[in-house]
């Protein structure tokens, strides 16, 4: 998990650009799934195989919410 | 004291205190991500992710917050089992469909419980457990 979390700090302006306004799902390093809900990130993993206790989810915001907060 | 260090996230060269809480209302926990807001007295996060663990949203108590712009919002208080590193506890929080803020938001109902420290010069963000 440690790994996921370095890797989505580390990429959170990459993720920002791609997919603001989603929800990802991250496990291995990589995004396994984006989707509007956390609930179909899971669902989208688990099709894939993967245990929804390794999945990292984040909500992405868009550039305009990161104006906004920041 | 137990500690815990979170590298901030980094947005046109603006750092982000994100962290991951995991969070569960009986079976599995899901790891979410959420803001570390001072500001923010309940810990808020979308009616979606309310969705994931399994809650009825409107069930819960109803409050309003007020949000950035000086507006009010409804916000379901759910209690939840919450973990951040290997500190685990039960809370309510709040959900939303009107967050109307890209991100969720960890408050000071959660930051209660350590010592945190925004170290802007090592670009972390620790938290310390205070001992019982």
């Amino acid at each position: 998990m440690k790994k996921n979390q370095d890797w989505i700090t580390e990429n959170f302006e990459a993720l920002v650009s791609e997919y603001g306004g989603k929800y990802v799902g991250v496990i291995n390093e990589q995004v396994i799934a984006a989707a509007l809900t956390p609930k179909a990130v899971l669902e989208i993993a688990k099709m894939k195989g993967q245990d929804e206790e390794d999945v990292s989810l984040l909500k992405v915001p868009t550039e305009e919410e990161l104006v906004c907060v920041l | 004291m137990r500690s815990l260090e979170f590298n901030y996230a980094k947005h046109r060269q603006r750092d982000i205190p994100l962290i991951p809480v995991s969070l569960r209302t009986g079976g599995k926990w899901s790891e979410v991500w959420a803001y570390v807001d001072s500001g923010s007295f309940y810990s808020l996060f979308d009616d979606k992710v309310a969705e994931l663990l399994g809650l009825d949203l409107l069930k819960g108590k109803r409050v309003l917050a007020v949000v950035g712009d000086g507006s009010f919002i409804p916000v379901y208080l759910h209690k939840v089992g919450m973990r951040i590193g290997i500190d685990e506890f039960a809370l309510k929080i709040g959900f939303s469909s009107k967050l109307g803020v890209g991100f969720n938001l960890l408050g000071m109902d959660v930051l209660d419980r350590y010592r945190v420290t925004f170290d802007n010069r090592s670009k972390k963000i620790i938290f310390e457990l205070h001992e019982e």
